[in-house]
């Protein structure tokens, strides 16, 4: 147990500030839970809650990577008041425990959110949502941010349209548990043992959904904007915008498509010195679902992420979504196309069955480039991978997964994950 | 349109169960339920696995359930999703997880049938419930476990 690791809750040199603004914020939704629930309950509401969590071991190795191993301890509660006329307020918490080979545990606060759901709001069909506190933002192309955050949003949902704003604030998640890096800064603060917080970026964002639109298609538009909260004395700054467009839908049958495209604008500051450029990620996916032949899917996706290559600059989101490649991390300079065909074996023997209906099989090879085609060699490798999902009782299941990479004038590079669930 | 979703959800259930017209009526009964009562809970999932026949009583239900682990419960007392949930798995023989295993009764009960999607929505153990939705459960369950588990 490190300084670092348990500084959340005892306190510290560096973060002190830091650690006050948490407290802080922490207590003002913890009030805000109590006032809204008793006042529920006051008002003659209906209090529910439950509770539980979940214990998970991942261990994973490869090639060029040393073993690494991890068991997380995950406990959340929930509790809801229903406010008559079907609204209700819902508190949610998560929060857990790591810990890696070397007996370095990391708490981590997950989730701490208050939910205000209201349908007919504003009519028939129609639904508000806000949340507020620690809560997951996603903006819905996928391709810019997906993170835990602490701030709010607010849902309306009417017939034929979905509109979403809200604003959040990576800052005050530690370190170990953001994977917010965008900037030299960010990179040298990952480094530092001393840093307890996440890279600060203050993110607002607003997007429209329009739903069943003809032919069954949902299209969605939205922007963001990132600010980075670093001083502005000798570390890098970046300061983004995104716009952001996306269309899914079935075509026919039980085939799918979804089709995401994000255009950024990005301004870098070092030392007063401001560069500035766009950036354009994509990504593409057919889905073809074949339930007569064990429950199968195949599918058929590829990514565009821009690296610095004319017109362009390096695409960098606010967090990288994960690419689902086992030997590529980081979404930018990247272009990939992939086959990934998955089935579950047993899933006719027993229709009752958890393990039957659940256990799942998959296979999958990508191509992998960088994304300057003109480049003497553009071409970085093959990945080859399978993967098993096991699940023996709904509470408890394992998985495990392997990817092999060729790649051109390298040896060739393999990675295995295998990981344990049991859920209490 | 309500009264046709309510003609649908009796209809189907009274066929999965395979009750008659006399017996129909107590279904559109329980579907009229605003908080379902354990009596007509225990008739459901008992009747729907086919441990007891369709007239019989509330309270013969009650008995059979309790012979199968069910804890005391009175045939008027308002019951909750997990105990609904409990009283499904007992008749239908449905088994569950690693602690369902270890620690049968409403709560893992619950967790139980809403992996497997048959309870969805809100999934309080704790939570009343419609007589509307237990028969939309039920109605799930019988697609899933058929007529008699």
């Amino acid at each position: 147990m490190t300084q670092r690791s348990f500084g959340l809750l005892f306190s510290i040199e560096n973060g002190a500030g830091s650690g006050r603004r948490c407290r802080r914020l922490v207590s003002v939704v913890a009030l805000a839970v109590v006032l809204g629930l008793v006042g529920g309950g006051s008002l003659g509401a209906q209090l529910d809650g439950d509770f539980g969590g979940t214990l998970s071991l991942d261990a994973q190795t490869g090639t060029e990577d040393d073993l690494g191993l991890q068991a997380l301890l995950s406990l959340w509660g929930r509790g809801r008041a229903s406010l008559g006329a079907e609204s209700s307020l819902t508190f949610t918490a998560e929060g857990g425990v790591g810990v890696d080979q070397e007996l370095e545990a990391t708490p981590d606060l997950d989730i701490l959110a208050l939910q205000f759901l209201v349908p007919g709001a504003f009519g028939a069909r129609s639904v508000l949502e806000a949340e507020a506190g620690r809560i997951q933002v996603r903006e819905p192309s996928g391709l810019v941010f997906n993170h835990r955050a602490d701030g709010a949003t607010v849902d309306v949902s009417l017939p034929g349209v979905s509109v979403r704003v809200g604003g959040a604030f990576t800052g005050l998640l530690l370190q170990d548990g953001s994977s917010v890096v965008m900037s030299s800064a960010d990179i040298a603060a990952l480094d530092d043992e001393d840093e307890l917080w996440g890279a600060p970026r203050l993110v607002a964002l607003s997007d429209i959904t329009l739903p069943d639109l003809a032919g069954g298609q949902s299209v969605l538009l939205g922007g963001l904007f990132q600010l980075d909260m670093r001083d502005n004395d000798d570390t890098e700054r970046v300061d983004t915008r995104y716009g952001y467009l996306g269309i899914d839908g079935p075509i026919v049958g039980s085939l799918y498509w979804d089709g995401r495209v994000a255009l950024s604008w990005e301004e870098r500051t070092v030392d007063q010195d401001t560069d500035s450029g766009i950036g354009l990620a994509a990504s593409a996916e057919l889905e073809l679902f074949l339930e007569q032949v064990l429950n199968s899917a195949l599918t058929v996706d590829g990514y565009f992420g821009s690296g610095d290559v004319d017109p362009f600059v390096g695409f960098t989101p606010v967090n990288p979504r994960s690419t689902g490649l086992l030997t590529v991390q980081r979404p930018e300079d990247l272009v990939f196309g992939r086959v990934n065909y998955r089935f579950r074996p047993f899933s006719p023997l027993s229709q009752e069955s958890v393990f039957a209906q659940n256990t799942e099989l998959g296979v999958y090879g990508a191509g992998i480039f960088g994304s300057d085609f003109a480049a003497d060699e553009p071409f970085q490798g093959i990945e080859l991978g399978a993967r098993t999902g096991l699940r023996l009782t709904s509470d408890f299941g394992a998985a495990a997964r392997i990817g092999v990479r060729t790649r051109p004038e390298q040896d060739t590079q393999v990675r295995g994950q295998v990981q344990g669930t049991l859920s209490f | 349109m309500r009264v046709r979703i309510t003609m649908v959800v009796v209809l189907c259930t009274s066929l999965a169960i395979g009750v008659g017209a006399q017996s129909a009526e107590r279904i559109e009964t329980v579907y009229e339920q605003e908080e379902l009562r354990a009596g007509s809970a225990a008739y459901l999932a008992a009747a729907s696995a086919g441990l007891v026949s369709p007239d019989a009583d509330e309270s013969e239900a009650l008995r059979t359930l309790a012979e199968r682990g069910l804890k005391e419960l009175d045939e008027a007392e308002v019951t909750s999703l997990g105990e609904f949930s409990h009283m499904l798995m007992l008749a239908h023989e449905i088994s569950g997880g690693v602690w369902y295993f270890l620690f049968p009764g409403p709560r893992y009960a619950t967790r139980e049938l809403a992996y497997r999607e048959i309870v969805q929505g809100e999934r309080y153990p704790g939570q009343q419930l419609s007589g509307e939705r237990a028969l939309r459960i039920v109605g799930r369950l019988l697609s899933i476990f058929g007529e008699e588990a």
